[in-house]
């Protein structure tokens, strides 16, 4: 029995509820975040333990150091910063009002005459030490950039930038090569973009294989113009070129290498934005309330963290079993309804599935590009030594190369004539009449499009088709 | 000659510290008043809350152990839901930095809901340890109704569509929702009972 002083302090404390009220609203605040630690703990997983094993998974790919006077990464230093671009030196822009380049960085694929442009040689001579370097970097086989491969995805790595510039200006030099007739110094050029791309994908993140392609793209389209603008007459000098270009790829092999370390890469950022990245997180979460709170960001990302993790493995791991079988990876949408349990944040974002299907694509339409190149060019030389076609094309004007595979479906290559004109610049008007030869894969579809289409230089308007295609002159066409 | 003096009544010790409870409430007000003045202070939230905590802790612990005297077998039951609460959040993996935080609210809940509970036991004139122990439980499932049925009732509007809630967790939503029916019905029941009683008592001649 309490004493009846003390009960009534007590009866009276009972009777004055306002403080308490307004307690208890706070703390069941509080308690909510509490109560919803407690749902989270059967899915939530710990970062911290997982970024240790995914941070180890991915520096497996890190490449070895290379020393100083083997590494290529400093040559291409001080070839960016002797680099003088067209607008430092001549203080206007880079395209003219109706977008046509000014800047001969960007004349690939402009007609042959405007290479004749005063302000052309001017950036050649401006950069003859910049060329000078980048000449020598090409001669190193080996390289390490220094990325930072704690930092997600080599973020803030402006040098893929700065290479593709590079090869840009290399292309450059081997049109105005090729067009002043030396051919060997323009497949040189060639040769130093081709190893421009194996550096700047060593590093094997999907944007370095990207850019990579982009670079050995320019080369291929270098090439295509050289053949088409200023046709080499000596079989010597289009087996350089042939020579400049390197083995055939193994396509197949380059993308499982890029699934897997995606595979590792995107498991570390995800790690890495649930333990350390709260403005990120803070971001995605959409928490307006707390700002970028350490400890407020924790908490709704924990509740979705297990679940996100899981569909980015899966999803992940599903794209690299396909490279690995030599198949596309999977549509994305199909791959979602699979293997979305749950909520996902950043699952979507770092799934790779889309670009490594975009990276195969890439991949075997260049190899198959490249094929089709080292093809007509054998082809070239031989008419370059005798004076005539090597092959007989039947009624169709149409010739399948037995003997030969295409990386895309394993069909033979093809030769067609072309029945229509070729544009190669619509702006100036550049064109071949008809009989321009196409020597080409069947592509992706694995059907015979006739060497036709969407994207290298060809018929003006839109074009159907999936052919990797090289385009040869006609025997005995005038160049435009 | 000798006077008689009568002995002077000792006099009772006041039930709380009412300084700190004036203290505990200008506190959330003087929080979200610093907070509209600027909003970069929301980071501190945190902070401010674990304060908040600490005094409720304080304020309610006084008058546990100096004013009701609770028992051993209250303590216990106090400890254990303690343990289980703070064991469970502690150790959920990559929480423990939050859990940490959120720890002086929760002993706070624990302290909050034994005061009540006990005093409402007092009142009623409750002796039986059990039913003391079951009182306390109202008082905690009483205080915690609004978290239950603030977290239940997010769950159930965000939905299939949000990016936050698993199924796994959406299987909660109910069950909070009852616990939370349950703890406010008990809430208002026995606070009447109480309130009824504290009329009486006040109104009697003790």
């Amino acid at each position: 029995m309490q004493p009846p002083a003390r009960l009534r302090q007590i009866a009276l404390w009972t009777r004055r509820p306002f403080h308490r009220a307004v307690w208890r609203l706070v703390l069941s605040a509080g308690m909510l975040a509490v109560l919803a630690i407690l749902l989270v703990r059967s899915t939530a997983e710990n970062p911290h333990t997982n970024l240790i094993e995914s941070r180890k998974a991915l520096l497996a790919f890190k490449p070895p150091p290379v020393p100083d006077e083997e590494n290529a990464a400093l040559e291409y230093e001080k070839a960016f910063k002797l680099f003088v671009s067209y607008g430092k030196l001549t203080g206007k822009e880079s395209f003219n009002d109706d977008r046509i380049p000014q800047d001969p960085v960007f004349m690939l694929g402009v007609p042959a005459s405007d290479l004749d442009q005063p302000q052309v040689q001017q950036f050649l001579n401006a950069n003859i030490a910049s060329y000078a370097w980048l000449d020598a970097a090409m001669l190193k086989s080996k390289i390490n950039w220094g990325h930072d491969y704690m930092l997600p995805a080599g973020l803030g790595n402006d040098n893929r930038y700065r290479l593709l510039d590079a090869s840009r200006r290399m292309s450059l030099r081997a049109l105005v090569r090729a067009r002043a007739g030396d051919h060997a110094g323009a497949a040189h050029d060639l040769k130093a973009i081709w190893i421009f791309a194996s550096h700047v994908d060593s590093d094997g993140f999907l944007f370095d294989k990207m850019m990579g392609e982009s670079f050995r793209s320019i080369a291929i389209t270098c090439m295509q113009l050289i053949v088409l603008y200023y046709t080499p007459q000596r079989a010597e000098d289009i087996e350089t070129y042939r020579d400049s270009f390197g083995p055939l790829p193994d396509p197949r092999a380059s993308a499982r290498q890029v699934a897997l370390q995606e595979l590792a890469n995107t498991t570390y950022i995800i790690d890495w934005f649930a333990e350390t990245d709260e403005q990120t997180l803070h971001r995605m979460m959409s928490i307006p309330l707390f700002g970028a709170d350490p400890i407020a960001s924790r908490l709704p990302y924990a509740m979705v963290y297990g679940s996100d993790r899981k569909a980015l493995i899966e999803t992940n791991s599903e794209a690299l079993e396909c490279a690995k079988r030599d198949e596309l990876a999977p549509d994305d949408q199909e791959l979602w309804r699979k293997h979305q349990h749950g909520p996902v944040v950043f699952a979507k974002l770092y799934s790779v599935n889309s670009g490594i299907r975009r990276i195969q694509l890439q991949l075997l339409k260049e190899a198959d590009t490249l094929q089709c190149m080292k093809m007509a060019l054998i082809e070239l030389a031989f008419r370059a030594r005798n004076g005539k076609e090597r092959f007989t094309l039947d009624d169709r004007g149409t010739l399948v190369l037995k003997g030969t595979a295409d990386f895309s479906t394993g069909r033979p290559l093809a030769i067609c004539v072309d029945t229509q004109e070729l544009v190669i610049s619509a702006r100036q008007k550049v064109k071949y009449p008809a009989g321009t030869i196409r020597v080409y894969s069947f592509g992706m579809n694995g059907e015979d499009d006739y060497g036709q289409n969407s994207w290298s230089i060809g018929h003006a308007g839109k074009r159907d088709g999936d052919d990797p295609c090289f385009i040869l002159p006609p025997l005995k066409a005038k160049q435009p | 000659m000798t006077e008689s003096v009568a002995p002077s009544k000792p006099r009772e010790k006041p039930l709380d510290l009412w300084p700190l409870r004036w203290l505990i409430t200008a506190m959330p007000f003087a929080v979200a008043g610093l907070f509209i003045y600027d909003n970069n202070y929301l980071t501190y939230a945190w902070m401010a809350g674990c304060i908040f905590g600490g005094a409720l802790c304080l304020y309610f612990g006084h008058i546990l152990l100096f004013r009701l005297q609770c028992g051993l077998f209250e303590l216990m039951a106090m400890t254990i839901v303690l343990g289980l609460f703070e064991g469970l959040m502690l150790s959920t993996p990559g929480l423990t930095r939050i859990a940490l935080w959120l720890s002086p609210l929760v002993l706070a809940w624990i302290l909050y809901g034994a005061v009540v509970g006990l005093s409402r036991a007092r009142l009623l004139d409750v002796t039986g340890t059990l039913a003391t122990v079951a009182h306390l439980f109202a008082a905690w499932l009483g205080i915690a109704w609004m978290a239950l049925a603030g977290l239940g009732a997010a769950m159930l509007i965000l939905g299939d569509g949000s990016n936050l809630v698993s199924a796994e967790m959406r299987r909660w939503c109910w069950p909070l929702l009852i616990l939370a029916a349950a703890g406010l019905v008990l809430d208002f029941w026995i606070g009447i009972k109480t309130a009824k009683r504290a009329r009486e008592v006040l109104n009697s001649n003790l």
